[in-house]
């Protein structure tokens, strides 16, 4: 069954101009896309057994996407035997009709968040919100951007796309909202300190949590959680009631597979060994303690994942969102996240969106998206074959008529007349012709067509008064002897 | 016994130099005796001089190992200091919020990474590790393994703690134009105190 996935409405080539005039978010994006992806190389170059950890880790998600049917009855079964209430949801609306009903079982009007994909590519918050429940993202770059009415620019920096005056503003609007002092400067330092005193009062009366999950462990029925600002933990140890929603590919099998798996989003995202806290949930609080959730719910989300099983793009699930990949991809460094247009950006996102809609949702991204550099495949930690799907989705694409007509009309064109030699010989012959009028300053500016798209950014050299193919035939390749 | 010694030491250094450039401080004592010494230069460092203006508190408690230690005489010799130890049944929610420091024990620690294990129990609140602006954690030196997988595998995972949490440095963000700014919503500055107790006989 196909997912349903939010996407923006504007067009890729508004979008992607929205993107490439954006100063702020580009001067960002480079900062932090560089700093990550020199970390990534430099955690593993001075780590020795990094690489080994790092290939058992992959055979471990492997081995769970190929299984999830199985892993998943078992994981639930392990949760309810500690205690916990689970749940599984075919798709978002069904995701978001779960987590509305707990909430209000709970007569919940406040809830606080940590980041989740999941719960963007379900649009959790403009269900609950609609439900008149209040929900409070309690990441930094996810609390800037919720102010501003926005989605994530970049998977492991939300708020990328912001400069510091632009969030200056956005606090102090809410400072006023709640009657707090604002900000003492826009110094990245105060900020942050105002958030901390600002989200401290949520965490301490919310009435229900919501985390997303790293790894959800079948063996053992424990949630893994990371992050580097201690969210998390609020989160899961401070309100009464907890709900994580989690992607049925993120179930692993075992807990030795977790041993490899679990410094693998650190050191791929971040070029770090393990990030600041790793929060590992088994259970709601045993009797007597004096935290954690008095009631755990754990709501599995396929959406259309289950749809890839089986299917060439069936490593697409084992992703484990590290963003690698969009660190090293040239065009992502170039448009940010928001161009992509959905939930998930960079080179995991032209696939993963199209995939997971069957190619309802944004099937231009693998086409326009893309330059096949291959930068993308060498920096997945899990080996999922990025590059391979974006030519494989294009095929795909073709094969379903999904592109454009006149596209579509182009191509069928040019194969045509290039498959013969005759054919593409003739076709030039036309082409030397009909660059008179395209020429400029021996250049060839422009063409016809679909063509001209290609010209907006690049010149090309004019077809040459002898092509090859015609010296050949007055020389066969013998220069002198003609000359004789 | 020396080879034991030696592989101790080779993965306290480990510890030590991973923890550090993680951003955390390293505080140490040998024997019980010192223990005091140390908490006071973990104080100084962590949460700074006495404030005349209001009494500062921390909540913790210890490893069993250290728990038959006069540890209200320890306190007094620090300073002014509040001290409560950890009772899931008192206010300890509002108490920790409003402490000074949170001072824990730990179930393991890896060297590799410069990370340290706490688990959650009655006996053993983490809230003391997340909620005030310091935290000190306190290390036997034999209770570092060298790999995050040895700590996991130590665990019976038949029956894990609710709550498990491995702490790798300070609480952080670089979410504002890249930045890195340390202490959002957990400590700012988090400490490892590694003590070492004279062997039975």
């Amino acid at each position: 069954m196909a997912g349903i996935l939010p996407s923006d409405p504007r067009p890729w080539p508004e979008r992607r101009d929205a993107g490439l005039g954006n100063a702020t978010m580009r001067t960002t994006i480079g900062v932090v896309t560089r700093r990550f992806s020199s970390g990534q190389r430099r955690v593993f170059h001075e780590y020795e057994e990094a690489e080994q950890a790092r290939q058992v880790a992959v055979q471990a998600k492997r081995r769970a996407v190929r299984h999830m049917d199985q892993l998943i009855p078992k994981v639930r079964a392990k949760i309810e035997s500690h205690g916990g209430q689970t749940y599984m949801a075919q798709d978002a609306r069904e995701a978001v009709r779960l987590l509305v009903e707990i909430a209000q079982a709970h007569d919940v009007q406040t809830a606080i968040k940590t980041k989740s994909m999941l719960s963007e590519e379900i649009a959790l918050n403009r269900g609950l919100e609609k439900a008149g429940i209040t929900v409070v993202e309690t990441d930094l770059g996810e609390y800037i951007i919720q102010r501003a009415h926005e989605s994530p620019s970049h998977i492991l920096a939300p708020a990328a796309h912001k400069n510091r005056t632009q969030i200056k503003r956005l606090l102090d609007d809410d400072a006023r909202s709640v009657e707090m002092e604002t900000p003492h400067s826009e110094e990245p330092a105060d900020l942050t300190r105002f958030a901390r005193s600002r989200l401290r009062r949520e965490f301490l009366s919310a009435d229900m949590g919501i985390t997303g999950g790293n790894f959800l462990v079948a063996e053992t029925g424990t949630l893994v959680l990371i992050t580097n600002e201690g969210n998390a933990d609020m989160v899961t140890s401070l309100p009464p009631v907890l709900v994580s929603i989690v992607g049925v590919e993120k179930v692993v099998e075992t807990w030795d597979d977790l041993t490899y798996l679990i410094q693998q989003p650190a050191m791929n995202g971040i070029g770090q060994r393990l990030s600041s806290y790793t929060t590992l949930i088994s259970g709601p609080r045993q009797p007597g303690m004096a935290e954690g959730a008095a009631e755990w719910h754990v709501v599995l989300v396929d959406n259309g994942r289950s749809s890839l099983q089986g299917t060439p793009f069936e490593d697409v699930l084992s992703c484990i969102r590290c963003g690698a990949c969009l660190n090293v991809c040239p065009v992502f460094r170039q448009v940010g996240g928001h161009a992509y247009g959905g939930v998930y950006a960079g080179p995991i996102g032209i696939v993963e969106t199209p995939l997971l809609t069957d190619l309802q949702v944004l099937p231009e991204l693998p086409s326009v998206a893309c330059t096949v550099c291959h930068a993308c495949g060498e920096a997945c930690p899990m080996d999922i074959d990025l590059p391979g799907h974006v030519l494989r989705l294009r095929k795909a694409k073709v094969a379903r008529c999904i592109d454009h007509r006149s596209a579509r009309w182009s191509y069928r064109l040019w194969s045509q007349v290039w498959s013969t030699s005759a054919r593409y010989r003739r076709s030039l012959r036309l082409a030397r012709i009909a660059q008179k009028l395209y020429l400029k300053n021996g250049q060839l500016k422009n063409a016809p067509g679909l063509a001209q798209g290609w010209f907006q950014s690049r010149d090309m050299p004019p077809i040459a008064p002898e092509m090859f193919h015609e010296w050949w035939q007055r020389t066969r390749g013998n220069a002198h002897g003609q000359q004789k | 016994m020396d080879n034991r010694n030696n592989g101790t030491q080779v993965l306290v250094d480990e510890f030590k130099k991973r923890w550090s450039a993680a951003g955390g401080h390293i505080f140490e004592a040998s024997g019980t005796d010192a223990l005091g010494e140390a908490i006071g230069q973990a104080w100084q460092t962590l949460v700074g001089p006495p404030d005349n203006e209001r009494n500062r508190s921390l909540v913790y408690w210890v490893n069993e190992d250290l728990r038959h230690l006069p540890w209200d005489v320890i306190f007094r010799g620090v300073g002014p200091i509040l001290a409560y130890p950890w009772d899931p049944e008192a206010d300890i929610r509002a108490l920790t919020t409003a402490a000074d420091l949170g001072m824990t024990g730990c179930a393991w620690a890896v060297a590799e990474t410069g990370t340290v294990a706490l688990a959650a129990s009655k006996e053993t609140g983490l809230l003391p590790s997340i909620l005030p602006a310091a935290h000190l954690v306190l290390i036997h030196r034999r209770q570092i393994v060298r790999t995050v997988r040895e700590g996991l595998l130590s665990l019976d995972h038949g029956v894990l703690p609710p709550i498990l949490k491995l702490v790798t440095g300070p609480s952080m963000t670089a979410d504002i134009e890249g930045t890195l700014v340390i202490g959002v919503h957990g400590p700012a500055k988090v400490g490892a105190l590694l003590y070492d107790l004279p062997m039975p006989t």
